[in-house]
């Protein structure tokens, strides 16, 4: 059996481990003690118990003086682990560190070992602090302590005594149980179960005594025992295992065991592991094999090891003894120690081998049965009484050692075994880890996974992700983002542990740039856009915070702001403060809340000059180029981002990706290349060097030449570069004059006039009658400034347009195509007939229209400029409105002959001198009242003195208020003289019949005077002397019937040859008009007499009121009866005789005034 | 072995523009509630572990844009998630009706192999406000919804006041962990004591 044991230890060290598993710094060991009379250990606290054959107890624990030993219970140690690295020259330090170099993970290496030299001067010595003499009876055979019930239960000769922890009083013993040699504890169910011989008893703790339950037999003597749950396992000395039900005392077997002797150790209170040959096995409380291997964590695959289904774990050798110190159980053999898991954390077996000076046989081996609170076992030789300690090597330094050993999986499942106390550290550790595991995965093709690692941590910045990725970040953009984040932690890292952590992720970072260096490059195909697919989310992530970062500042900087200005109020006012800084904490004051738009500029500005930004983003770009156009791009490039400019130009146009690039461009506020490149795009694609891809392929022609416009209209007003839109204007006009057009007018604000209309004229001159006309009506044109401005054009265009459209068509030739369609008509005409008549041009209508509705025109100027003999029409709207009707009427009668226009003209001006003067009488109407209302007013102050009679003034007022119309209508009449005709002079038309010379009406007469003349030799005009001729006097004869109204009959009738013959339907008509003009006034005049006299009545009966006389009244100013005599009524109701009150109010002036007032209201007395 | 160990959960959380979302991951990683409403631009992640029956997994928590203005890239954050949660605002019928585009845009974009047994979560969120008084849909409307979408849970939250965040979490996770199982292979036990040394860690089989 030793020699098979044997070699399987000798296979375990030629293979590093039969079960492939990793070995792992898991345990240190050091002697604290040689005390030869050792029979038994525990550990308590910080103290070992140890158990002396000569039935003392000695306490030891870690000396004080290092001032580490009271929170060496608690804490995981620092350096003692390393002391065992460090200074145990047979420890596998040297093969590991061997195995690591191989690995290629060098790191940490030296740090670790000036640790370990640190951490062995700090070795803490332990002494035996306290000794208590014949603690046993014959010597201490056993101790376990009871922590649930903080019992020390001892067994010595006298049996199982149970003791209060810390005062080590006996508290209990268990009877019948002298002589026994070994006992067992359960915590949870308060179980005790005692080897007697052949015998065990079983007893439950009732909290005062051990109660016995009951007795089972044995086959053999036993060798050692545990209790899980409900079942006592017993090892016997044959190396039988049999299992005992507590609850029934039933055994049963388990198995026999090859190995020396049995052993066992308690895992958690419901499992034990039993030794098996060169195994263990895992067994529960219901006295079967456990299933938590197999079955454990991970539903079905969790056990991975594969080894370890049914719970079995194997040493190199048969075990003489086994510990627990989770997560490992120890095996103790000859001369070693042998840690392995428990259970695997995740799929990886861990081992450790520890040579210790121990004996062979298990009766000489002492091992303490419960961890320490640290973890530590404490192991003894009965033969040599060397008592060593099994320190567990902090759970994040074990995590450390894993991740160097490369198994990630297990090194962040230690580490999550970690104490809170360390979570610094932990994380620090796991963030390393991550980091190493994202980028193992991400070699081994799961992108997803090491993308998850990545993000899990915080060392994987974009730096790190992109150095996995050399052709999304070019090298310059890295190292400068390098440097940058190299500042900002010089910058930020105030501690040495900050300080610290940077250099660890500066090394990580080395490392994966290594790495990266040694790996076979980058992905490529398939490969590189899966992974890349998978780094976008994160690229986004980073950005989104870089973003938040770049905000918040702002935010604070704002409230800083703010605070400043509230201090400045408060202490000493605000003109403190120096200007600057008053304005901007004005500023900030008035923001306090920032949109979230002007907080995404505001945060954007902080970002262009970040390198960091401009490394993500060009990522970004780069990227989103790898991956199938989704239009993504393109509205990445659309928003403010921070790509830069050379790398993200060089890629884009090396894809033809050339929208994208002008989207970049416009944003970066290169205006200047990105309509070039449209240019190209529209104009010349083929000549750019790639084929244009994407959006950008279907910019060929007129679609480029919109796009080009839409550009130049959404050029922030700032950035706009009058000579660039000159340059582009040029080509985009030739193209599509449409266009051209559109962007003139469509540009957001406006772009003024002044600039446009050069760049039109020089490139398009037939566009400028157009767009200024746009211009004009939109109100981004002033009209006094650019009427004329159009106008100018109009003529130009007609003047010129005759002579210079040839010269046009020419030089257009073949490429009139593109032409606007009112010069493809021009064109036509002019082919038709050699010269187009300039009236068929559009403008022509638009000029004269332009010249009618104007109001800021110079019509001197303008008929200056004017052709003599052409564009008559023109000329003629220009006359009119100068006002010259004689010289208008008679190009329209006589060049023109077209009478129709003629009358209108007239029309035009009589209305227009209808609405003056309509205009100019309401005014005076207007301004009569307001003289009347201010006299009033004046006159009220001057009268406000006291008058006694308020009752008056209403009756005088109503007067005044009638005689104001009477005046106003008789001014209106008096206004109008009546001249030619006194029947005109009706009240219901009174400003009709006015016939000045400005009235309007000898408009008409002018007409028929123009009519009338004939043009002379030399070229004057003068009146027809004999009858014209028959046309000319029936179209004077329609016009005089149709504008009899208009017409005063006896000045046209002068007005007409002598001897012509009476124009008899004009007359007719005067006549007729005359009389019933006479007869409707009749009948206004009536209308108004008797609405009058109405007026008067209703007044008279308003004011009546009745006074009764009787014979009894008496005058109230004699006191005489009334009588029959003349009277008058006072207001107040009282009488008086006439001549009383002609007495009386002969005396005072005001009397008088109210005696008369009263008389006229006594016209209604009433006699009874 | 077709999987390894999943100890990494990829949620996903979803829903219109102020309804809460990035309110709820805070409250649910950070402990941390503030009221002042703050665009999420793009997208980002937390990352929280949580405890399942007897296993500690770490969820990732995407948090994304719910303003369309920021969106344009969210298909590459759909990809491979484990569990989808839609937030709506009770005070908002339009939030809660939206749920469905979010459902359909999410299984579009995500494309899962299994979109009708895909785990959702269903998140009611600002049912603190103004003490219900201003609720537009009721949690009858709403979980009758989620039955008609083959039972996806429900909860009624409150990320200002922590109400229900942690149970709403939870059981994403467990849903998440859900879909898992049902995705992988079972492998059936052997007994080869020497295998150890066979690949312990399988090639990820999915995409």
């Amino acid at each position: 059996m030793a020699e098979g044991g044997g070699k399987a230890a000798a296979a375990a060290g030629t293979s590093g481990g039969r079960s492939g598993g990793q070995q792992i710094d898991a345990f240190t060991a050091q002697e604290i003690l040689e005390e030869r009379r050792v029979m038994c250990l525990e550990a308590w606290n910080q103290y070992a118990l140890l158990g002396l054959s000569d039935g003392t107890l000695l306490l030891a624990s870690p000396r004080p003086a290092d001032g580490s030993a009271g929170s060496e219970a608690g804490g995981y140690d620092s350096g003692s682990e390393a002391g065992g690295r460090g200074g145990g020259s047979g420890t596998p330090a040297g093969p590991q560190s061997a195995q690591r170099g191989q690995d290629g993970q060098p790191k940490q290496g030296q740090p670790a070992q000036q640790e370990a030299q640190q951490a062995q001067q700090q070795q803490p010595q332990w002494a035996a602090v306290q000794a208590l003499r014949g603690f046993g009876k014959g010597g201490v055979k056993q101790l376990v302590v009871a922590r649930e019930r903080s019992m020390l239960l001892c067994l010595a000769d006298d049996g199982v005594n149970a003791f209060v922890l810390a005062g080590m009083r006996l508290k209990g013993q268990a009877g019948r149980t002298r002589g026994a040699s070994m006992f067992a504890w359960h915590g949870g169910s308060d179980t005790l179960a005692v080897a007697v011989k052949r015998r065990v008893i079983l007893f439950k703790y009732d909290g005062l005594e051990f109660v016995e339950q009951r007795e089972a037999s044995l086959p053999d003597a036993p060798a050692c025992m545990a209790l899980a749950g409900g079942t006592l396992y017993v090892g016997l000395t044959k190396r039988d295992y049999v299992a005992i039900d507590v609850g029934t005392g039933a055994l049963s077997q388990l198995f026999t065991t090859k190995g020396t002797a049995p052993c066992m150790a308690v895992v958690s209170p419901s499992e034990v592991l039993l030794g098996r040959d060169s195994s263990a096995v895992l067994y529960g409380g219901d006295g079967r094999a456990s299933k938590r291997g197999a079955s454990g964590s991970s539903g079905g695959k969790g056990a991975t090891g594969g080894r370890r289904r049914g719970g079995a774990l194997a040493w190199s050798a048969p075990p003489a003894a086994l510990a627990l110190s989770a997560p490992y159980a120890v095996a103790f053999s000859e001369g070693v120690a042998e840690a392995r898991l428990v259970e695997p954390l995740d799929s990886a077996d861990l081992w450790q081998r520890l040579p210790l000076p121990l004996p062979a046989a298990a009766a000489s081996l002492a091992v303490a049965p419960s961890a320490a609170p640290d973890g530590s076992l404490f192991v003894a030789s009965r033969e040599s009484g060397a008592v060593v300690q099994l320190r567990p090597v902090s759970f994040v330094r074990q995590a450390a050692q894993l991740l160097q050993l490369g198994e990630h999986e297990e090194a962040l499942a230690m580490a999550a075994l970690a104490p809170p106390e360390q979570a610094a550290e932990r994380r620090q550790l796991e963030d390393l880890i991550h980091l190493a595991f994202g980028q193992r995965l991400f070699r081994e093709g799961a992108y997803e996974e090491a993308m998850l690692h990545f993000g899990m941590s915080s060392l994987a910045g974009p730096l790190e992700l992109l150095r996995l990725f050399p052709s999304l970040a070019p090298p310059k953009l890295l190292a400068a983002a390098a440097a940058d984040q190299a500042e900002e932690e010089q910058a930020g890292g105030g501690g040495p542990g900050a300080q610290q952590g940077a250099a660890e992720a500066a090394a990580a970072g080395e490392q994966a740039a290594s790495v990266e260096d040694g790996a076979t490059s980058e992905l490529q195909g398939e490969a590189f856009v899966a992974a890349v697919q998978q780094l976008m989310p994160y690229l986004l992530s980073h950005r989104s915070r870089l973003a938040a970062a770049a905000a918040s500042p702002a935010q604070q900087r704002e409230q800083q702001q703010e605070q400043q200005l509230e201090e400045g109020r408060r202490h000493a006012g605000p003109r403190q403060q120096t200007p600057a800084a008053a304005a901007a904490a004005i500023e900030a004051a008035q923001d306090p809340g920032p949109s979230p738009t002007t907080r995404a500029v505001l945060a954007q500005r902080r970002l262009q000059g970040s390198a960091t930004a401009t490394l993500l983003d060009t990522a970004l770009l780069l990227a989103l180029l790898a991956l199938p156009d989704s239009g993504a791009l393109l509205r990445f490039v659309q928003r403010p981002n921070c790509v830069d400019l050379e790398a993200g130009e060089a890629a884009l146009r090396s894809l033809g990706r050339y929208s994208e690039l002008v989207a970049l461009y416009q944003t970066k506020g290169r205006h200047a290349a990105a309509l070039e490149l449209l240019h190209a795009l529209s104009q010349g694609p083929e000549q750019l060097p790639a084929a244009p891809q994407g959006a950008s392929a279907e910019l060929r022609g007129l679609p480029g030449v919109w796009a080009a416009v839409k550009y130049v209209c959404h050029m922030p007003e700032g950035e706009r570069d009058l000579s660039l839109i000159s340059t582009h204007a040029k080509w985009i006009l030739r193209a599509d004059p449409d266009a051209g057009l559109e962007m003139f007018s469509n540009m957001q604000p406006p772009l003024p006039p002044s600039a446009a209309l050069p760049m039109l004229t020089s490139y398009a001159p037939h566009l400028a009658g157009p767009y200024l006309e746009g211009a004009l009506a939109s109100g981004a044109a002033p009209p006094e400034q650019y009427e004329q401005e159009l106008a100018r054009i109009y003529l130009e265009r007609l003047v010129g347009g005759t002579s210079g459209t040839s010269g046009t068509s020419g030089t257009a030739g073949g490429a009139a195509a593109a032409a606007a369609a009112a010069e493809g008509a021009c064109g036509e005409g002019e082919g038709a007939a050699g010269e187009a008549p300039p009236e068929s041009l559009p403008e022509y209508g638009k000029l004269r229209q332009l010249i009618l509705g104007s109001r800021f025109l110079d019509y001197e100027a303008l008929l200056r400029v004017m052709p003599q003999h052409r564009l008559l029409e023109v000329r003629a709207a220009l006359l009119e409105r100068l006002g010259r009707h004689t010289e208008a009427l008679r190009i329209l009668v006589h060049r023109l002959r077209s009478a129709p226009q003629a009358e209108a003209y007239c029309d035009r001006v009589y209305q227009r001198r209808q609405l003056a003067l309509r205009e100019r009488h309401r005014a005076d109407l207007a301004a009569a009242l307001r003289r009347q209302r201010q006299q009033r007013e004046a006159a009220a102050a001057a009268t406000a003195g006291g008058a006694p009679a308020a009752a008056l003034y209403g009756c005088s007022s109503a007067s005044t208020a009638r005689s104001l119309q009477f005046e106003g209508s008789t001014a209106g009449f008096l206004a109008t003289p009546a001249a030619g005709s006194g029947a005109a002079a009706t009240k219901l038309q009174p400003v009709l019949s006015s016939s000045s010379s400005e009235g309007g009406a000898d408009i008409y007469l002018l007409l028929v005077q123009v009519l009338l003349e004939e043009e002379d030799a030399s070229g004057g005009f003068r009146p027809v002397q004999r009858a014209p001729d028959h046309a000319v006097w029936g179209e004077v004869a329609c016009l005089l019937s149709r504008k009899r109204d208009a017409i005063p009959p006896l000045r046209a009738l002068g007005l007409l040859p002598g001897e012509v013959a009476l124009p008899l339907p004009f007359l007719e008509g005067a006549l007729w008009g005359a009389g019933e003009r006479r007869r409707s006034a009749a009948v206004a005049r009536s209308l108004r007499r008797a609405e009058h006299v109405g007026l008067l009545g209703q007044l008279a009966d308003a004011q009546q009121r009745s006074i009764l006389l009787t014979p009894e009244r008496n005058c109230s100013i004699c006191y005489k009866r009334v009588g029959t005599a003349a009277l008058v009524a006072f207001p107040s109701g009282l009488l008086a005789h006439y001549s009383c009150w002609r007495r009386a109010s002969s005396g005072t002036g005001q009397q008088g005034a109210a005696g008369a007032a009263v008389n006229g209201g006594s016209a209604a007395r009433e006699w009874r | 072995m077709a999987s390894r160990k999943r100890t990494l959960l990829k949620v996903i959380i979803l829903g219109d523009s102020g309804v809460g979302k990035t309110s709820l991951m805070n409250q649910y990683v950070n402990k941390k509630f503030s009221s002042q409403y703050k665009a999420t631009i793009g997208a980002d992640f937390l990352t929280k572990e949580v405890q399942v029956d007897d296993r500690l997994v770490t969820m990732q928590i995407w948090d994304t844009a719910g303003q369309e203005r920021f969106q344009s890239l969210g298909v590459a954050f759909y990809r491979g998630a484990d569990c989808c949660v839609l937030v709506y605002d009770v005070n908002s019928a339009k939030s809660f009706d939206n749920l469905e585009n979010w459902r359909d845009e999410f299984l579009i974009q995500a494309s899962p192999s299994d979109p009708d047994n895909f785990p959702f979560v269903v998140l009611g969120n600002k049912v603190d406000v103004e003490g219900g008084r201003a609720r537009q849909v009721s949690e009858k409307k709403a979980k009758q919804w989620c039955a008609s979408k083959g039972g996806i849970p429900h909860f009624d939250t409150s990320a200002k006041e922590d109400l229900n965040v942690d149970d709403a979490f939870q059981t994403i996770a467990r849903n998440a962990l859900k879909n898992e199982a049902e995705e992988e292979l079972y492998i059936p036990e052997t007994v080869d004591v020497n295998a150890a040394a066979a690949p312990r860690r399988p090639q990820s089989s999915c995409c």
